[in-house]
């Protein structure tokens, strides 16, 4: 919200310059976001005179002007055609810089000298109007500064007033503020009216058909208005705090909404069926046109203003065009009242249509003060469209609103801001918010609430003005005295940041992406119509497609993230990323997963002065994970072949698993996949579910005993058919002699000559030990040969000599 | 062979040893010059065969004698060989001296996100003070986001968060206060918590993501005040911006929080004294906070006569961007790895 510092100090005096004041509001609750200076731009325009006007020889409309500048007489060139002899207008003089940021000269033109720029609004930002200069009211004194003629000599404080707070949407709401604040008093603008001839009575009627929705509805008629723009004072004061001026009937009450907070509308009283008002809601499918054009349709939730037969204004939200006032206009009809916030904000929502007015009314107004703003509109309507006021003013107030007295204790007020406000300084802060006293002793007052702050209904919002007041800053700090309690992370938590840590030690970077996705990005992945994945929930109102379904898996991310990098010539890359999928369960809330998911491509190394780099492959991605689950304490992962998951290649891919439990996935991307990425070099990615990967994490480490007698290894080296793994063969040798048989390592594997063809060669390094010996040759070649046997005879393999 | 005649020998041998050890400049060649003089088949070892010819009193001496000149060779072998190894070291240290201005080979550990660093970073600070963490669901029920923080439907105070709706009655949680309740449900008081997470609004522009992290606290025990939410998020502060920031607590407004405040450090950037980041005032907002409404305990059965508490949160990009000067909220989520890797 906008506010005037100048129509501030109408009424409350300080001395504060705006940004001592915009300190003050701001340390007060009522933030102020901004401060502008209406004549920015104004350096060097002051009001000029004109003396002469003549026609410029062999040129159509540029005029020679000789204008009173006060202290001097100068020659301006102008194009405009509206000025005349006697007019007083706004002259930018050479060296100054309009608002809109053009640079005014001294120029030679058609061979004249001209001194500088008479100026239209348009020029000088005060409208859009550029059909010719502005021409400024007849007692304006030639010399005087422009700024301080326009009344521009004026900051602009845009408020950002918190939703609790309606009562400080005006000039008067800021400055009853300023006043608890400073302690100067509070002067009400001038709403006493003199009224004349026939009473409202016997001229109109209101009827409230729904007081729930209308709790008081009050009006006031000014008879044989002349409707024409308003002065220019006030169309300057409308401007600088964002209306936009219209006539001088519109614009008072926009302006007694901009003083005062409360919400009023006129209408042509002549155009109101049947001369009354009836408050109610719509009939089904009633319609009307506001008063921005657009037709609207209404419903029964709605309430409406109407006249014996139509709607004339949504209530609350904006009024009608059938009824506004416009030049014909001779008797208008003023409406003040208050409506329930609910139902406006729904209409408001309903209707998409905001308005200054809608925005007060859902916040609340003040039930009380409408009736002075009614009375200082009518004022202002007779002082600026003559007319005389009709005697009296309707006032419907079904059931009159008890005001309400809380009890304040001071007992309370320490053991909630931990500090002892006095009771004196306590009473001082409510009597400087306009708060009435009804009661007070040395440990509690009784505080009778103004109808301006209905936000104000407990002794806890009580307090809290007591400390908005006394100052937070003031308050002084301290640390709680509290009961010790275990502060420690779970272990599902810890456990977490492990294996975040792990992965970052393996060189992998962490990512975060968006946890919604747009749903195609599955159908570039290939999943089924039918898989799991594709059972995604849905935000009903997506910023965009793109983002529109909640992840059911972090791959489609990564591979956004890695395309990304890729395209910025980053080649080697290590990905991952820890965060929630979500799958929809069949009533309540989703079921959330905690996922690890993770991609590698490029090479396995960087580059070095003597480094042979090799494409990461499957199996760097399978050591970085063996790697991790036995860091994070998953034992017995297997790794198991897939071919169920159509984005991975099908023979590089594999389930993780442990025990029972299939926890997760990894592998190579599909080369069709690649294509489709259009990615050069193979990618490898996973995806584990953490939760059940932690099932199987095991809190401790024990420890076991150090060998204390020598270790001997012995290699073989096996002809084997392809189709026999390596896993399979381990697990067999393994089998064999599980005491003395300490580690099986697969050191190479080979095919070609002189191996036939459908058979490789696997070569593994077996380290024996025993807990209470030292090993003999005897012993381990005895072994050895067993194993060499048993293998040939289980696997058809033959030993490579 | 007579005394002298010995003497004389053993003179030449010395002269000869001195000679050749002298010469010698490879350890092959002191060994040859070893054997020359001290082997079997040496000059010394001939000329202990006259010692038979000698005088019975001659004998001993001659017998010294050949003995010194003995441990004289040895002793210029050794000294040769000691100096001739050393000379050699040398040489082949200077054969091997590497550039070592030539990078090393590294292996590249990753990085944490910036975020996650942030979130660790005020988790340990709190931790330390006592408070658990505490995590909930992000796809959450309106009663839990809006309705038991004092919230109702139709509030204008809904404005103040754009919502991404799933159905009427689920949506994305737009804070992590949903987390306070469910926590206040589920256990009595005393309470101190943070709830670090990711929320969601429906806004986006060069300041605003659609996701976003935070972390919200909760403190609720007896005898709990304004003046020790001011000095739990004042220490809070000082730990992360520094123990010289300014700090200042103003009146503002939360559904959930009654007073409530916002929480201003002086502008990291231009130390308070008014820059575009600050927009000229020579503050930043970091944090709202305020001691929770009794219409929250009253909604999640605590008595608000029996205990009082604080609340409070944070956006985590912000301080993320504040300690690192990040200028973009947008950089978070690019995740461009010439981005990540400056953590």
């Amino acid at each position: 919200m906008l506010i005037s510092y100048n129509w501030l100090r109408e009424f409350v005096e300080f001395d504060d310059s705006p940004s001592e004041i915009t300190e003050r509001l701001t340390m007060a609750g009522l933030e102020v976001e901004s401060m502008t200076s209406l004549d920015k731009g104004f350096d060097n325009l002051v009001v000029a005179q004109i003396l002469t006007r003549e026609l410029i020889p062999k040129t159509d409309h540029l005029t020679l002007c000789r204008v009173d500048v006060g202290r001097e007489h100068l020659d301006v060139v102008c194009g405009a055609p509206n000025h005349r002899v006697g007019d007083k207008v706004v002259l930018a003089l050479p060296g100054s810089r309009l608002p809109g940021g053009k640079e005014i000269r001294k120029a030679k033109i058609y061979g004249v000298e001209s001194n500088g720029m008479i100026c239209s609004e348009k020029e000088l930002g005060i409208s859009d109007q550029a059909s010719g200069v502005m021409i400024l009211e007849e007692g304006t004194v030639p010399g005087t500064p422009a700024a301080e003629a326009l009344g521009l000599k004026d900051t602009i404080l845009e408020l950002n007033v918190t939703p609790n707070r309606p009562d400080a949407l005006s000039h008067l709401g800021v400055a009853r503020e300023v006043s608890a604040l400073t302690g100067s008093p509070l002067k009400m603008p001038i709403h006493q009216v003199s009224e004349a001839g026939q009473g409202i009575s016997s001229l109109s009627s209101v009827e409230i058909q729904d007081p729930s929705l209308c709790p008081r509805y009050a009006g006031r008629m000014v008879m044989d208005v002349t409707v024409r723009p308003s002065p220019v004072w006030m169309q300057q004061r409308l401007r600088a705090v964002g209306y936009r001026p219209i006539n001088n009937v519109v614009d008072v009450t926009n302006y007694v909404l901009a003083e005062m907070g409360h919400p009023l509308h006129a209408f042509d009283f002549g155009l109101l069926g049947g001369y009354r008002i009836v408050v109610r809601t719509a009939r089904d499918k009633e319609k009307i046109l506001t008063l921005d054009g657009v037709e609207r349709k209404l419903d029964p939730s709605m309430l409406a203003i109407c006249d014996a037969d139509k709607p004339v204004a949504v209530a609350g939200i904006m009024g009608g065009q059938g009824t506004q006032v416009s030049g014909e206009t001779q008797r208008i009809f003023l409406e003040a009242a208050c409506f329930d916030p609910t139902s406006i904000r729904r209409t408001s929502k309903k209707l998409g249509l905001h308005s200054e007015s809608s925005h007060r009314f859902e916040r609340g107004t003040d039930i009380q003060g409408m009736i002075s703003a009614l009375d200082r509109a009518a004022y202002l309507v007779r002082e600026l469209a003559g007319g005389t006021i009709a005697k009296g003013r309707i006032d419907l107030y079904p059931s009159k609103r008890p005001s309400l007295e809380i009890p304040v204790h001071s007992d309370h007020v320490r053991s909630m801001l931990g500090v002892d406000v006095p009771s004196d300084e306590i009473n001082r802060i409510f009597s400087s918010l306009c708060f009435e006293i009804a009661e007070k002793s040395e440990d509690k007052a009784v505080v009778m609430i103004p109808s301006f702050r209905a936000d104000l209904t407990r002794e806890i919002d009580l307090i809290e003005e007591v400390a908005r007041i006394y100052g937070y800053n003031r308050i002084p700090t301290t640390l709680p005295q509290s009961i010790m309690t275990s502060a420690d992370m779970t272990f599902e938590q810890k456990w977490r940041d492990r294996v975040s840590r792990i992965l970052v030690g393996l060189g992998y970077y962490e990512t975060i992406h968006y946890s919604f996705h747009n749903p195609k990005d599955l159908d570039d992945l290939g999943i089924g119509k039918e898989d799991p994945l594709r059972s995604q929930i849905r935000i009903r109102n997506p910023l965009s497609e793109d983002q529109s379904a909640l992840r059911t898996t972090m791959i489609p991310g990564l591979i956004h993230t890695l395309q990304y990098n890729l395209k910025r010539s980053l080649s080697d890359i290590r990905i991952f990323e820890i965060g929630r999928v979500f799958e929809p369960r069949d009533s309540g809330l989703p079921l959330e997963k905690n996922y690890l998911a993770g991609m590698i491509a490029g090479k396995d190394r960087p580059v070095g002065w003597d480094v042979t780099r090799k494409n990461l492959d499957f199996f760097d991605l399978k050591g970085d994970l063996e790697e991790l689950f036995e860091r994070a304490g998953i034992r017995d992962v297997n790794f198991v072949p897939q071919d169920q998951i159509r984005f991975l290649h099908p023979g590089k891919s594999a389930w993780i698993e442990c025990g029972k439990a299939r926890f997760g996935f990894m592998g190579e991307f599909h080369p069709g996949l690649l294509k489709k990425f259009e990615l050069q070099d193979p990618v490898q990615c996973f995806e584990i579910d953490l939760d059940l990967c932690l099932q199987n994490a095991s809190e401790e480490t024990t420890y076991a005993a150090v060998p204390r007698f020598p270790s001997v290894d012995r290699d073989i080296a096996l002809i084997l058919p392809e189709e026999i793994s390596a896993a399979e063969v381990e697990k067999q040798i393994r089998g064999l002699e599980p005491e003395l048989i300490r580690e099986v390592l697969v050191f190479d594997l080979y095919r070609g000559k002189p191996i036939p063809a459908g058979k490789k060669s696997l070569a593994f390094s077996m380290r024996f030990q025993a807990e209470d010996r030292t090993l003999t040759d005897l012993e381990i070649n005895e072994i050895r040969d067993r194993i060499v046997r048993e293998m040939c005879r289980v696997f058809h393999a033959t030993l490579r000599e | 062979m007579t005394m002298s005649e010995m003497s004389d020998a053993l003179d030449k041998i010395e002269e000869q040893g001195m000679r050749e050890v002298t010469a010698a400049s490879t350890i092959p060649e002191v060994d040859s010059c070893r054997v020359r003089l001290l082997g079997k088949k040496g000059t010394l070892t001939a000329l202990l065969s006259g010692m038979k010819d000698l005088t019975a009193d001659d004998r001993p001496l001659a017998g010294k004698a050949v003995n010194e000149l003995k441990a004289k060779l040895q002793k210029w072998i050794d000294q040769r060989t000691e100096e001739i190894s050393l000379r050699e070291e040398a040489r082949r240290l200077q054969d091997e001296k590497v550039d070592i201005t030539l990078p090393g080979r590294r292996r590249h550990a990753g990085r944490l996100h910036p975020i996650t660093q942030t979130f660790q970073r005020i988790q340990e600070i709190f931790i330390g003070l006592g408070f658990r963490i505490a995590e909930g669901p992000e796809v959450e029920e309106d009663y839990y986001n809006f309705e038991a923080l004092n919230i109702p439907r139709d509030h204008p105070a809904r404005d103040m968060q754009d919502t991404f709706y799933i159905t009427d009655d689920i949506l994305l949680r737009t804070h992590t206060s949903p987390v306070q309740i469910r926590t206040m449900k589920s256990q009595p008081p005393p309470i101190r918590i943070i709830a670090p997470g990711k929320v969601y609004r429906c806004d986006a522009d060069i300041s605003h993501t659609p996701m976003f992290h935070q972390v919200e606290g909760l403190m609720v025990d007896r005898r709990v005040t304004f003046g020790d939410l001011k000095g739990v998020l004042g220490f809070f502060l000082h730990q992360i911006f520094g123990k010289n920031i300014g700090i200042r607590f103003r009146p503002s407004f939360f559904p959930f929080t009654e007073p409530s405040a916002e929480v201003d450090i002086a502008c990291v950037m231009c130390k308070g004294k008014g820059c575009r980041v600050c927009k000229q005032t020579g503050w930043l907002e970091i944090m709202g906070a305020g001691m929770v409404d009794p219409e929250v305990f009253r909604m999640v059965g605590y008595d608000p006569h029996e205990v009082t508490g604080f609340a409070f949160g944070m956006g985590v990009e912000r301080i993320a961007m504040l300690r690192y000067r990040i200028d973009d909220i947008r950089l978070f989520f690019e995740n461009d790895l010439r981005f990540l890797s400056q953590f």
